[in-house]
């Protein structure tokens, strides 16, 4: 068994991941131990990098580490001295030490964070700042570092001085991509957790936010800042993301999908209220909310609506606003559409639709006074029953349906289905479906499966719906 | 009620609104105006003349309507409420079905061809199916208030004890705000209070013996349990899809149940104070 990771203190004492358990308690007898928990690890990584998105949408994982764009963002937070101190300030106030270093390039930043130096290196000082540092810095494998030391090439400035092509040569082209992204000779974008937002507002709070009411307005002032960009780009919001940032560091977000893209503040002030109601019951403000951001994440055309003469559109609309109320409380997944599918096939001739798919079905035909030829409710999977008819393909006289007899007094049928066999539905039977009623009145759609005969010598028969 | 700007920490301009919950505002503008609205409702007529006479002209629209079913029977007190909701939501006004997860599962899911061949355009309806009774009701309370909305029907079996008195008269007073129609369907439901404007007790209504092999319309036994307007009564309907409408049932009991609403019209409605 390895060490795998240490603290300050342990590194201040000479220890190093790696080293065996035995090495490590035969120098430092008084050393507390803890198994690795790689998957919570995981967790506390993800968490910490949401929290970091209150200095910059694009913040990635990044080794052992975090990597955050502050490009264009540390102004907001009076300059990057400024954010890097506030940043140092609150993880420590979550009893965090980190190694942060501010550089032109990701590569940079992450050679002086891995060598523990805190410095905020303008874009002109690259070189020169990781000139003296040592190759390792780099991120380099042990292998590689090894054999660059027997070369006594120990320094990132050593290494910048040589001829590319025999390092290359002598250890892959790896070495020199590491050199170049560090140096800033080479592109390297951070790969963010989350893309980052088409639009965004937020407001800070000098004084902590408790209160889950003012929470509403704030969200909706903020919607309404949102809806100036939104509206002049002729967009309307698709998804948004609601980031709440407590000031002892917890971190929340709440997103929402809408069905129909929207800039209507108050609308979505409203839905994110019910969400923040119903899956946050009591969302812990703890101490309070000390930064609120909204951000559109995705974004869909909405020109400036238009209603046609007997009003259906406006009427969809509202509908629409609906099913994004009900869905931001309910889950999205409880609501649904009846559109008609292209099958003969009961089951496959409707089809569940997104709520926002409101589709007019075509008229059906009838025949003056009779009954519906199809049921108003259709069970998911057909119910088997037992069931007394006349071979080969009589009516059924009398069935058996959820422990109770049933005697057919009236009837029509039968109506025959033919299987999609065209579909590769090669083992479906023929289905002869019978409308029946019962002596109290209940009506069944029932249907034999297989003709008698050709496919078999022992229809089963089955409830598929009930009529009204 | 204007907004007030206000400046934050950082300097941002944010708007407030007072402390009156608009939300409250309006509920009391709701309930100022609600006698106007109402009156302004004409009734719809279900189409069978001595029934539109008991109600008063027909079933009024903007208020709730019970429907319950003997033994539970679902499909038949579904069937029943679905054409009151054809009568009261004309289209293209939409819909919204509310109901329980696990009523599908027992009674079958709502079928689109079938809507259609009873007169219904599936297209016209949002389902959900909210996973609690108290869910459930608070989805049919937010269809209410959506006035771009004919009809909500909210499918409940059983007592759930969500359902009261007092979630009864919610889901009325909401209906009676929009003109949106309540239709709460309960196959199952006791005999517990309710502040529906009409509560109807439904069962299927059995067909002689009949070898045509051709099944007339669906039809209904439907006793009016409780009418605010006036007295109740027990009639034998039949729904016809075709022109959407319900009508006498023809073979059974036309005689007696013509007589019992003839009653019901010659004592004229007598007003009840509720």
């Amino acid at each position: 068994m390895r060490l795998t990771v240490v603290d300050r203190v342990a590194a201040s004492l000479g220890l190093h991941p790696g080293l065996t358990l035995a090495d490590a308690r035969a120098r430092r007898p008084e050393l507390e131990m803890l198994d690795p928990e790689p998957e919570r690890d995981e967790e506390a990584w993800t968490r910490l990098a949401g929290w970091a998105t209150r200095y910059t949408p694009l913040v990635g994982r990044d080794g052992p580490g975090l990597m955050l764009d502050i490009t264009g963002c540390a102004h907001l937070f009076g300059g990057e001295e400024a954010l890097l101190g506030d940043l140092e300030a609150r993880l420590a106030r979550r009893g965090l030490t980190a190694d942060i270093a501010v550089a032109a390039t990701p590569g940079a930043a992450r050679a002086l964070a891995r060598c523990g130096l805190r410095r905020i290196v303008p874009a002109g000082a690259t070189e020169e700042t990781l000139a003296p540092l040592p190759v390792a810095a780099l991120g380099l494998d042990e292998e590689t570092a090894a054999a660059l030391k027997r070369l006594g090439l120990k320094r990132i400035g050593q290494l910048a001085e040589m001829a590319r092509a025999p390092l290359a040569a002598r250890f892959g082209r790896e070495l020199l991509g590491l050199l170049d992204m560090a140096l800033g000779r080479r592109e390297e974008s951070i790969r963010p957790l989350r893309p980052a937002p088409v639009f965004s507002a937020e407001r800070l709070f000098a004084e902590p936010l408790r209160d889950l009411d003012a929470l509403d307005q704030v969200v909706t002032g903020l919607a309404f800042r949102l809806a100036e960009p939104l509206a002049r780009h002729g967009q309307g919001a698709r998804r948004l993301r609601l980031s709440l940032y407590r000031s002892d560091g917890a971190f929340f977000a709440v997103d929402l999908g809408l069905a129909r893209p929207s800039r209507d503040a108050e609308a979505i002030g409203r839905l994110f209220s019910s969400r923040i109601e119903a899956f946050h019951q009591g969302l812990d403000t703890g101490e309070g909310l000390d930064l609120v951001r909204l951000s559109v994440e995705e974004t869909d055309g909405l020109e400036h609506e238009q209603v046609d003469l007997d009003g259906r559109l406006a009427l969809k609309g509202e509908v629409d606003r609906l099913a994004d109320r009900l869905g931001a409380r309910l889950g999205a997944e409880t609501l649904h559409r009846l559109v008609p599918g292209d099958s003969h096939l009961p089951e496959h001739a409707a089809a569940r639709g997104a709520p926002s798919r409101a589709v007019a079905w075509p008229e059906p035909v009838r025949a003056g006074e009779a009954a519906p030829e199809r049921p108003l409710r259709l069970f998911d999977r057909p119910e088997p029953v037992e069931a007394v008819a006349e071979v080969p393909d009589g009516p059924p006289m009398r069935f058996r349906w959820r422990r109770a007899f049933r005697e057919v007094v009236r009837c029509e049928g039968p109506e025959r289905i033919a299987p999609e066999w065209w579909r590769g539905h090669e083992e479906a039977l023929t289905r002869d479906y019978f409308r029946v009623e019962d002596r109290a009145g209940r009506r069944y759609w029932l249907y034999r499966a297989g003709l008698y005969g050709s496919e078999t010598d022992r229809p089963r028969w089955y409830v598929h719906g009930l009529f009204g | 009620m204007r907004a007030l700007p206000k400046v934050s920490p950082g300097g941002s301009e944010e708007f407030f609104v007072p402390a009156v919950r608009i939300e409250n505002l309006r509920e009391t503008i709701a309930h100022l105006e609600a006698p106007a609205a109402a009156e302004a409702r004409p009734p719809r007529p279900l189409g069978v003349e001595p029934l539109d006479r008991v109600l008063g002209g027909g079933l009024q629209a903007g208020a709730l309507h019970e429907v319950r079913a003997e033994g539970a029977d679902a499909p038949s007190s579904f069937g029943f409420a679905l054409a009151l909701a054809i009568r009261l939501c004309p289209p293209p006004l939409p819909l919204l079905h509310v109901t329980l997860p696990h009523v599908g599962g027992e009674w079958g899911r709502p079928y689109g061809p079938g809507l259609s061949a009873f007169g219904l355009d599936p297209g016209r309806i949002l389902f959900v199916e909210a996973k609690r009774p108290s869910d459930a009701l608070w989805a049919a309370e937010e269809g209410l208030f959506c006035a771009a909305l004919g009809a909500v029907v909210l499918e409940i079996p059983g007592e759930p004890a969500a359902v009261d008195l007092t979630a009864t008269r919610r889901l009325s007073l909401r209906a009676a705000r929009h003109g949106v129609s309540a239709l709460l369907v309960r196959p199952g439901g006791g005999g517990e209070a309710t502040a529906a404007t009409t509560r109807w007790q439904v069962a299927p209504l059995a067909g002689p013996a009949d070898p045509s092999f051709v099944l007339p319309p669906p039809a209904w036994r439907a006793r009016l349990e409780r009418n605010r307007g006036g007295r109740g009564g027990s009639w034998s309907l039949s729904w016809r899809p075709d022109v959407l409408s319900f009508a006498p049932h023809a073979t059974l009991s036309v005689a007696s149940s013509a007589t019992s609403a003839d009653r019901a019209a010659a004592a004229g409605p007598r007003r009840r104070a509720v």
